[in-house]
């Protein structure tokens, strides 16, 4: 069927703190809303599962694959993308931490990588790499073999003297 | 330069990509948007071999939004040349008449949109009849197996190895080496074993899916994508299309991970061919099972007979070597010529044959894949050197130790010598490891590995500019492609280094074919040796401009000049800035110093080595595995992996260590998990559920990287390449591991729990 032919649905999202109305068809999941038609392109496309990782966003505070959410679930909910981190010129400290690290070689990984981190240390301000590794389960790195990304999370979590720059 | 300590060589400057990516900022293809881009879907073979029939694609140009349909039919009022390949040109852009694996392009969509595009998909009729599978090395090689390709055309594009099919047996190309009597040595030695080693097809998965988008502009194409080779590539699609060369531009954006995967073409013919069908952008992006699809590591079947004086002198060694390389053979040719260079390990034969085949299944196509060979090679003869040390009852570090090549010796006449200290490598990771104090437990037990690998070989020419503008910023203009390795950053700093200028005030622009001087490929862990050096003299030559600039502006002889921090100094103590001499530089109108420099093989001096390349350089590297095996469920917990390169120099110690944490990672995967499996030819786990990748649980949680740094390399200050000897030891360490903890020898990778589990009650 055509384009104007298609079913649309009303939603309503805020996206790093900028409220969205959108009319959109029901079967767009949050990543097709976020890449396509909010261009921003942070949030990657991968597994198209919830396997990889690579399309983690925050919404209301929680990690989710917005590959395999349906944007009409997100209405009314509050999303942050990998680009709301930086406020003010200042990048958040999971950023800056993967920075230090060197917690990153491709990057495609790194946008959904660090808001899964962003998320395990809202909940645990203080893991232990043991818990770190369990916590980024849902995201898959294929280029650093996770080493540097572990140390980033630790560094972030307060623990500076260790990772550095990510190796012995 | 001066002997003044480095300023920013050796040091573990952040990425020069590093804020970009984290914020989101760094743009992959995918990220890109063309006004009015088009796009593009492909119809793929449901069977793995089969003649085509018919294919009826009536109703789908019907369909609203669908701008074009395209069979192999369609393609010469479009292109010069259908089929295409860097060796053979064996692979067609679309199916001409049959088709040799599941997931085969059949047929191209153009259309407005996914919807429009899928009802299209939908729509064709494709009429199979079925053709025998070849579905393994065996099934190709029997006698009466169906002839996978009978009318293969010409030799390719790039020829550095000239094929040797022998097509009606499947073979696209092979390689024998002989020297010295293996048969004599075979017939009087102490001691004979021969064992064969597999290991299965893989696939990269890189975490970004391939995607081009292609557009012409003007009367040429302009094609953006994530590829390794954009020279080479610009040279093939010039070459099917007839054109030439600068009508051609590829540009390339950010590559989400390659491994190998993204070096030649893939999916760019179909990206050419529908641009030019729809007179518009068209954009192509695979999902993650067309990835799978598209491109395979080889699987192999190595056989070593190796013979063995009582105590344990390495005397003679036999090689038979099978790279399945699927239905068209891509760069597999030069693949399996490799795995057959590298197979008889790092260690002194007089007595060797080597026999290898390069052989055509109904399978996804193989192509390269990091290590290129070597993995494969690295696998078979490092766990058939645990399996001699434990038949004559030496300690597996003592044997190698005993038989590795020294620094200097040669591993083939004709070639590069070794330039590394290999037993040094070895003594350095079995110390860390504590060898020596750990001795093996019942389900738990260190395993050894070491290797070398060849790079950097053959004709291989990189060409660097560097500008510098008026208020003392540049630009550094390379071809190769940042595919997370960190070249541009590294590159960016030894520019740094050789300018003098801070690397945060050097833009490093990604390559484009357009502006960026020519570089073979990204490959073969050169890049930092081959690329950098050219890099070094074109700063080099800026230098030069200036200070011969500078000897002008004071009557100076610019040997009387000493240059520091952007500064340059008369001998009277006359000072100028570069801001000063580069806006002198034309007459005080504003201008830029231009630095150019290159790379070029050296000529070689008498015959080459058999396989018809001069290596740049040897990647060495020793590494000891930890683990433990429950032996109730066959589990193999990887607890730690210490791996020592030799890297000559780190020109970034935090991108050097990635590439050697990143090998690591990779080696896991192929070491417990990875494994295409195929049934009768249909590819059965294209997906990340069944094809396992490796978590952060289940990387080593003691992992150390140590880098060696004698300046042996030929790089700038002694840099070697890196990257591609850390894959290589995991797997057959991680083996010789298990043998040590259980008493079980497994010759076929991956080792998961169900194999361990099964050997493991049959050796009760």
């Amino acid at each position: 069927m055509s384009q104007s032919e298609r079913p649309r649905t009303p939603i309503e999202i805020t996206v790093n703190g900028r409220r969205h109305r959108l009319s959109i068809e029901p079967r767009e999941f949050l990543l097709d809303v976020l890449r396509n038609r909010l261009h921003l392109t942070g949030a990657k496309r991968g597994c198209e599962m919830q396997i990889c990782g690579a399309c983690t966003v925050l919404l209301g505070g929680q990690a989710v694959s917005a590959c395999s959410l349906l944007a009409a679930d997100a209405d009314g909910g509050e999303v942050v993308t990998i680009e709301g981190l930086e406020q003010g010129g200042a990048l958040h400290p999971v950023q800056q931490a993967f920075v230090d690290c060197t917690a990153l070689q491709c990057g495609y990984c790194t946008p959904g990588m660090i808001m899964a981190s962003v998320a395990l240390l809202g909940e645990n301000p203080d893991p232990s790499e043991d818990e770190i590794r369990a916590g980024l389960r849902g995201n898959i790195c294929r280029c650093t073999g996770y080493k540097p990304i572990i140390a980033a999370v630790r560094r972030a979590a307060g623990h500076a003297e260790e990772g550095g720059d990510g190796h012995d | 330069m001066t002997d003044r300590p480095f300023k920013y060589v050796g040091k573990s400057l952040p990425r020069a990509d590093a804020r970009d990516s984290v914020t989101g900022r760094t743009r992959y293809t995918a990220d890109l948007n063309f006004p009015g881009v088009l796009l593009g879907k492909v119809l793929r073979s449901t069977v793995p071999h089969a003649r085509i029939v018919s294919v009826d694609t009536a109703a789908a140009r019907e369909i609203p939004g669908v701008v074009a349909v395209l069979t192999a039919a369609d393609l010469p009022a479009l292109v010069k040349e259908t089929r295409f390949g860097p060796v053979l040109k064996d692979m067609p852009i679309l199916a001409e008449g049959r088709v040799r694996y599941e997931g085969e392009p059949v047929a191209l969509i153009i259309a407005e949109d996914d919807l429009a595009a899928d009802e299209a998909l939908e729509s064709i009729w494709v009429e199979y009849e079925d053709l025998p599978v070849i579905t393994d090395i065996d099934a190709a090689l029997a006698p009466g197996a169906v002839v996978l390709h009978p009318d293969l055309l010409g030799t390719g594009q790039i020829k550095d190895v000239a094929a040797q099919p022998d097509l009606g047996r499947n073979i696209c190309h092979q390689y024998h080496y002989t020297r010295g009597n293996t048969e004599a040595v075979f017939a009087t030695a102490d001691h004979v074993f021969e064992h064969t080693y597999t290991t299965p097809m893989m696939y990269h998965v890189t975490m970004e899916n391939p995607a081009a988008v292609a557009m012409p502009e003007g009367d040429g194409l302009i094609i953006h994508v994530g590829t390794q080779y954009p020279f080479l590539v610009r040279q093939m699609v010039a070459g099917i299309l007839g054109w030439d060369l600068n009508r051609v531009r590829i540009v390339v954006p950010a590559v989400g991970g390659a491994f190998g995967s993204k070096e030649y073409m893939n999916i760019i013919p179909l990206a050419v061919v529908g641009a030019l069908a729809a007179a518009a952008p068209v954009r192509l992006e695979l999902s993650l099972e067309e990835a799978f699809r598209s491109m395979a590591r080889h699987g192999s079947r190595v056989r070593l007979k190796t013979a063995v004086s009582k105590d344990g002198v390495l005397l003679a060694r036999q090689c038979e070597v099978h790279m399945e390389t699927g239905a068209y053979a891509d760069s597999g040719p030069r693949v399996m010529r490799q795995a057959a260079y590298r197979v008889p390990g790092p260690y002194r034969f007089e007595h060797l044959q080597v026999d290898a085949y390069c052989v055509y299944t109904n399978k996804v196509v193989a192509g390269a894949y990091r290590g290129f060979g070597a993995t494969q090679a690295t696998f078979a003869y490092e766990s058939q050197m645990d399996e001699i040390a434990h038949a004559l009852g030496i300690d597996p570090v003592q044997l190698r130790l005993k038989n590795l090549l020294q620094q200097g010796d040669d591993f083939m006449p004709g070639d590069t010598p070794i330039d590394g200290d290999l037993p040094k490598a070895l003594q350095v990771a079995a110390a860390r490891a504590g060898w020596s104090e750990r001795p093996a437990r019942p389900g738990r037990a260190l395993g050894v590995a070491a290797c070398t690998k060849n790079t950097a070989s053959g004709p291989l020419v990189s060409q660097a500019m560097v500008r510098l503008n008026n208020d003392a910023s540049a630009t550094l203009l390379v071809g190769t492609a940042e595919i997370g390795q960190g070249a541009l950053t590294v590159l960016r700093q030894i520019c740094a280094e050789e300018l003098d200028v801070p690397p945060e005030r050097i833009r490093v622009p990604r390559p484009d074919t357009e502006t960026t001087p020519f570089d073979q490929r990204t490959s073969s862990s050169r890049s930092t040796v081959q690329m950098g050096l050219a890099v070094q003299r074109a700063a080099q030559d800026v230098r030069c401009q200036l200070l011969d600039t500078a000897g002008k502006m004071l009557g100076t002889d610019p040997a009387q000049l000493v240059s520091d921090d952007g500064v340059i100094t008369g001998p009277a103590g006359q000072r100028l800035s570069y801001k000063e001499v580069v806006a002198s530089f034309a007459g005080a109108f504003g201008s830029e110093v231009i630095g150019l420099g290159s790379f070029k093989p050296a000529v070689i001096k008498g015959p080459p080595p058999v396989n018809g390349q001069v290596s740049g350089f040897w990647e060495i590297n020793a590494a000891v595995a930890g683990v433990a095996v429950d032996l109730e469920t066959g589990e193999i917990k990887f607890e730690e992996f210490i791996t020592v390169t030799d890297a000559g120099r780190c020109i970034n110690p935090a991108t050097a260590h990635g590439q050697e944490t990143g090998g690591t990672g990779m080696g896991v995967g192929q070491a417990l998990f990875e494994a295409c499996h195929y049934e009768d030819g249909y590819f059965r786990n294209p997906n990340l559920v069944e094809y396992r990748v490796p978590l952060a649980t289940d990387v080593p949680s003691r992992m150390e990287t140590i880098a060696i740094e004698n300046g042996d390399g030929p790089g700038p200050y002694g840099a070697k390449g890196m990257g591609e000897s850390s894959i290589l030891t995991v797997g057959p360490s991680v083996a010789n591991a298990l043998f040590r903890a259980t008493g079980v020898r497994l010759r076929n990778l991956p080792l998961t729990p169900e194999s361990v589990w099964r050997a493991l009650r049959s050796h009760r």
